[in-house]
């Protein structure tokens, strides 16, 4: 946009500030975002700017907040950790809260899901080979997750859409142009920062993915998803090796 | 545990005892995560506020940034942010996607946000020292007048270039132009 012309280091300092304090949207937050999952350096440096601009907080004004917001804190948190304790009590109490959510919004998730397929990117799936569930019963607010990763070029573009347990995701090539000798990998970029494989895309077909268990937990709105290419099969030796060539976050829907 | 957080002896001792609070959140203790609230919520509010410049919006977003912190609690890492930081760095980003979200919501104007009070010095020993402040500050300062200003409204407002240029009445690439060279020396200024 501007004339200016900065080094490739300045350029790369700057990204992480931008990062930072948020300047950018679209698709250049999110190819932000994708560096940020696949590039350690680029890391450092967003972890660097984070703490340079640390104390500017302290130029913000405390402001009382009124007393009718904690209750409504509190009897959120609680309604969260009594469904926990009656699951089951003493176990872990985070990952019972996450169950318990799940399994009550399992039904109408996978109608939203199955309603979501359709309107996704333009998602063709010719003879889907079960019957689109009709909605019915309690349907909730529970959101269905998906998200849209394209390059780009729109060389490849494909759909990511999330089981209503989180346990796996069926990934879907709209277009998937032959790339001889490599292979799309699907990542997701959990709070920690390091990749975890979801599988190699399949260029021609929608495929069902296992999310692996521990980051099951990770599967949420806001948590990001990763494109990288790599050797046939994928890389070996479980994280990224060759270039993340798209990203994307999960959002509801 | 701690109570207030204003008469402890060093900043060092508060984080420290934030850092732990949020670890009995990340438990499951709810009496840590009100403690966690009392000792943070004013300075996560006032970030809400300013960003969001509408109350009832900010009080929604501190609502749902404070569930957040009861659901991520475990995955603050005391290594890589101070706790203070971690929660401000949340506050911010939640307040911003909502605004962004919402498309409805202006950002304070110059005017109003001129109407919320910076912070008092001795508010928020648990941040840094301040001595960091000071040094950010005295930066911000060496900056021309407009890459100083432009940055802060990035920072404190959560605005994005095309709103910085908006609010500013120049080109997009203009804007980025004045930030980008306002944070190249910033950078070299707080390395010195």
């Amino acid at each position: 946009m501007s004339d200016d012309v900065f080094s490739p280091e300045e350029e790369s300092e700057l990204l992480a500030a931008e990062y930072v304090l948020r300047l950018l949207d679209g698709t250049e937050m999110l190819a932000a975002r994708g560096r940020l999952a696949s590039d350690a350096a680029f890391a450092a440096a967003v972890n660097a700017w984070e703490r340079r601009l640390e104390p500017m907080f302290e130029g913000v004004a405390e402001v009382a907040p009124p007393a009718g917001v904690w209750p409504r804190i509190e009897q959120a948190i609680s309604a969260e950790a009594n469904s926990a304790a009656t699951a089951a009590p003493g176990d872990n109490v985070a990952q019972l809260r996450r169950r318990e959510r799940l399994w009550k919004t399992y039904a109408a998730a996978m109608t939203a899901i199955a309603a979501s397929l359709a309107l996704f990117l333009g998602l063709r799936v010719a003879q889907p080979d079960r019957p689109v569930p009709q909605p019915q019963g309690p349907t909730a607010e529970a959101p269905a997750l998906v998200a849209a990763l394209s390059t780009q070029g729109g060389e490849a573009t494909l759909s990511v859409t999330v089981s209503a347990d989180r346990r796996s995701v069926l990934v879907t090539p709209t277009r998937m142009a032959a790339v001889s000798g490599h292979s799309h990998e699907l990542w997701l970029i959990p709070a920690s920062g390091t990749p975890v494989s979801l599988g190699v895309v399949a260029p021609d077909a929608p495929r069902r993915h296992s999310v692996p268990a521990g980051v099951i937990g990770e599967v949420r709105a806001q948590t990001t998803l990763a494109v990288s290419v790599e050797p046939v099969g994928g890389s070996t030796t479980g994280l990224p090796t060759g270039p993340v060539v798209a990203t994307a976050p999960l959002r509801e829907i | 545990m701690a109570d207030q957080g204003v008469d402890t002896p060093t900043a060092t001792l508060d984080r420290d005892s934030l850092s732990r609070a949020l670890a009995r959140v990340a438990g499951g203790s709810q009496e840590a995560l009100a403690e966690v609230y009392q000792r943070t919520s004013a300075k996560l509010f006032g970030i809400c506020l300013r960003i969001l410049g509408d109350r009832s919006e900010a009080e929604d977003a501190l609502q749902d940034i404070y569930i957040n912190v009861w659901r991520k609690a475990g995955t603050f890492d005391p290594a890589r942010a101070s706790p203070i930081t971690w929660l401000a760095s949340l506050a911010r980003n939640r307040s911003i996607d909502r605004r962004r979200a919402g498309g409805r919501h202006e950002a304070a104007s110059v005017e109003e946000a001129a109407e919320i009070p910076d912070g008092s010095a001795d508010a928020l020993t648990l941040l840094t020292t301040a001595e960091d402040s000071n040094r950010i500050a005295a930066c911000l300062h060496e900056l021309e007048e407009r890459q100083n200003g432009a940055i802060r409204a990035a920072f404190f407002d959560g605005l994005s270039y095309p709103e910085l240029a908006v609010r500013w009445s120049v080109p997009l690439g203009t804007m980025k132009s004045w930030i980008r060279r306002g944070l190249l020396r910033l950078k070299d200024c707080l390395g010195r």
